[in-house]
């Protein structure tokens, strides 16, 4: 690194030190060193203007988004590396060109190929059809307990039924199998190819976690509750089922416990809108007797008054107790909520029939619709704002400095974080 | 798993810190739809880099694809010793620069970009006429200026352009990408530094006018 003061403003090592400083790569005391050059002389100064609009010039750089139909190919790919792992070493050089070919024939061929290639004496399938069309139910099923723990603990006692449920005789389920839609069976068929390319000891272990709950007195409910849980798995994202997957059988019977109470709390967008609406309402018919504060309220900008409303709610909880209690608790103002609410919602208020589980309702509502975070996301409390208008925001009325960190976001943090600076800024 | 993800300079962080580790966690014991979202997570992402690394959309997608094929494939040996983002961006350059080599020994390289899709793609030729004020010129549009960026970036060598492309669109450290190109990151400093010198020169031009050579 170049320290001398009197540097020369074309040499490589400049360029260099002025390029890290763009990049935010420079420590401290080099930095200010270039800022110090920077100040002195206007060549360095016009150097680094143009090494930065060079730079943001890059943004016009088209992004690929890839088709659908990648992923699938991709992933399908995958599982032959899998098979052609699995293949024993001579069977593989017979099988290899087959495969090739399968793959180039595309996704949708490959998924007729696939439903034609299931042999009607394949028994593997017809035996294990309960395993694996509630596949990712049994895998994330540790033991016969867990699932009676799911059951007693009544978590998915309100699911909707399973779409078929496989019948008990071979020869029923070789017919049953038969006349499923082509789409049941093309997933049939995905769920099967896992299965078998489950390690042994896994697949062992699903087959016997099977016969276990047959065995059991209370088969047909631990049937219903894996076909329920299996149902439920599938809502999540992936990273969601991996990071359940790897926890043992107590953390995550606390986790889905956890996760199945936040689901119950979830707003719907109207809701949340609604809900919002009557938090204002009900706090500002309290401001009635501050008109000072409540004119500064109501001419607030959207975005802004979205943070006065979460200020006003936690300052009158936190000095007005009995106030607070008064203005969001009793019973009228329940009221008021529950009508403005869709009937999922007043299902939702009416499930909390405690205090303390009204209040732990309420709290989860606000936090859904007005926390820093939920105002950040932009789901439920921050208005829409017009795409050129926004784009006009971050164009002019960032320094290069917030633009450089916000581009460096992945795409959806991106677009949070410009929307929260730009509520921000339009409430100022 | 190549060496270089256990490079120093990355150790620096608890990799187990990175979300997307864990999903390769779960990719290793044997959890298909991690891979599956860990994929959704970088597929643009890598076809946008290697796109403009190789200047061709399809070829861009078939390397991805192999470069999620060695993912998958080195699942059994994946150790957590970098980002996973700096993992999958050494695999994707080791197979960049792979099919960029058998390309040239194949003699196809060509100048600009050879399958852009735009007919009036400028090449780095045209940029410097441009630049010496030799050619007449007319109102830049969206599509032109994109032309221009691309040609600039294609006038690059293919590591400057590698540390440039992790650098504006993955935003990564310079000993991020230091250890996916497997260089010291003095070498990456330096290449960067002559990478957007570069840049600017091919560029300038256009800074003040906003203006294009116009087309005969």
């Amino acid at each position: 690194m170049a320290k001398s003061p009197s540097i020369d403003p074309d040499s490589p090592e400049l360029n260099e030190m002025l390029v890290a400083y763009l990049d935010g790569e420079l420590e401290p005391d080099e930095a200010r060193q270039v800022e110090q050059l920077v100040a002195r002389d206007p060549r360095v100064e016009s150097h680094l203007r143009r090494l930065e609009r060079a730079w943001k010039l890059l943004d016009e750089l088209p992004r690929a988004q890839v088709d659908p139909s990648f992923t699938r190919s991709t992933v399908e790919m995958a599982a032959l590396a899998v098979e052609d792992e699995l293949a024993p070493r001579a069977a593989r050089r017979v099988l290899r060109p087959m495969l090739a070919a399968a793959v180039l024939l595309g996704a949708s061929l490959m998924g007729f190929a696939a439903a034609r290639l299931w042999p009607d004496d394949n028994r593997t399938l017809l035996r294990n059809v309960p395993v694996i069309e509630y596949l990712e139910g049994y895998r994330q099923t540790p033991n016969r307990d867990f699932l009676r723990q799911l059951q007693q603990n009544d978590l998915f006692a309100d699911s909707p039924p399973a779409s078929f449920t496989p019948a008990e005789a071979l020869a029923d389920r070789r017919q049953q199998l038969a006349s499923l839609s082509a789409e049941l069976k093309e997933d049939l068929q995905r769920k099967y190819e896992r299965f078998i390319h489950l390690p042994t000891d896994e697949q062992k272990r699903l087959v016997e976690l099977e016969s276990a709950i047959k065995a059991d007195e209370r088969r047909r409910t631990l049937e219903t509750t894996v076909a329920a849980y299996d149902q439920w798995l599938k809502q999540l994202s992936g990273v969601e089922r991996a990071e359940l997957m790897a926890l043992d059988a107590t953390a995550r019977l606390v986790r889905i416990k956890r996760l199945r109470q936040e689901e119950a709390r979830r707003l719907t967008p109207e809701d949340g809108q609604a809900f919002v609406a009557w938090i204002e309402r009900r706090l500002t018919s309290w401001l009635d007797d501050k008109p000072g504060l409540k004119r500064q309220f109501e001419a607030a900008p959207e975005g802004r008054r979205r943070e006065l409303l979460a200020r006003g709610v936690n300052e009158l909880r936190r000095s007005r107790p009995l106030v607070f209690a008064g203005t969001f608790g009793d019973r009228s103002a329940r009221n008021e909520l529950r009508e403005r609410l869709s009937p999922r919602g007043q299902q939702q208020l009416d499930q909390a029939q405690t205090p303390d589980q009204r209040r732990l309702l309420l709290q989860s509502w606000f936090l859904q619709t007005l926390s820093p975070q939920a105002v950040g996301r932009g789901q439920l409390a921050l208005p829409k704002v017009d795409e050129e208008e926004l784009k006009r925001f971050f164009e002019r009325d960032l320094d290069p400095a917030q633009r450089a960190q916000l581009l460096n976001l992945p795409a959806d943090q991106m677009r949070r974080q410009l929307l929260r600076l730009y509520h921000a800024r339009s409430g100022k | 798993m190549s060496d270089s993800a256990a490079s120093d300079s990355s150790v620096r962080m608890d990799p187990l810190a990175d979300p997307d580790v864990r999903l390769m966690l779960q990719v290793r014991d044997g959890n298909a739809a991690a891979f599956e979202e860990l994929m959704l997570r970088y597929q643009d992402r890598l076809v946008t880099v290697l796109e403009h690394l190789v200047g061709k959309r399809g070829q861009a997608e078939d390397l991805a694809q192999d470069v999620f094929l060695r993912v998958y494939r080195a699942r059994h040996t994946y150790r957590p010793d970098a980002k996973f983002s700096t993992w999958l961006f050494t695999i994707a350059h080791n197979a960049a620069s792979n099919s960029l080599r058998s390309r040239s020994r194949r003699r196809e390289v060509q100048v600009g970009p050879a399958d852009s899709g735009c007919q009036n793609a400028l090449t780095i030729d045209e940029l410097a006429q441009a630049a010496s004020g030799l050619m007449p010129t007319r109102q830049l549009d969206k599509a032109e200026l994109r032309d221009i960026v691309k040609a600039a970036i294609d006038s690059l060598g293919e590591r400057q352009r590698m540390a440039l492309l992790l650098n504006k669109f993955e935003g990564m450290s310079y000993d991020d990408i230091a250890t996916a190109m497997e260089l010291s990151p003095k070498a990456i400093k330096s290449l960067l530094s002559r990478a957007r010198e570069n840049l600017r020169e091919a560029l300038e031009p256009y800074f003040e006018r906003g203006d294009l050579p116009a087309v005969p």
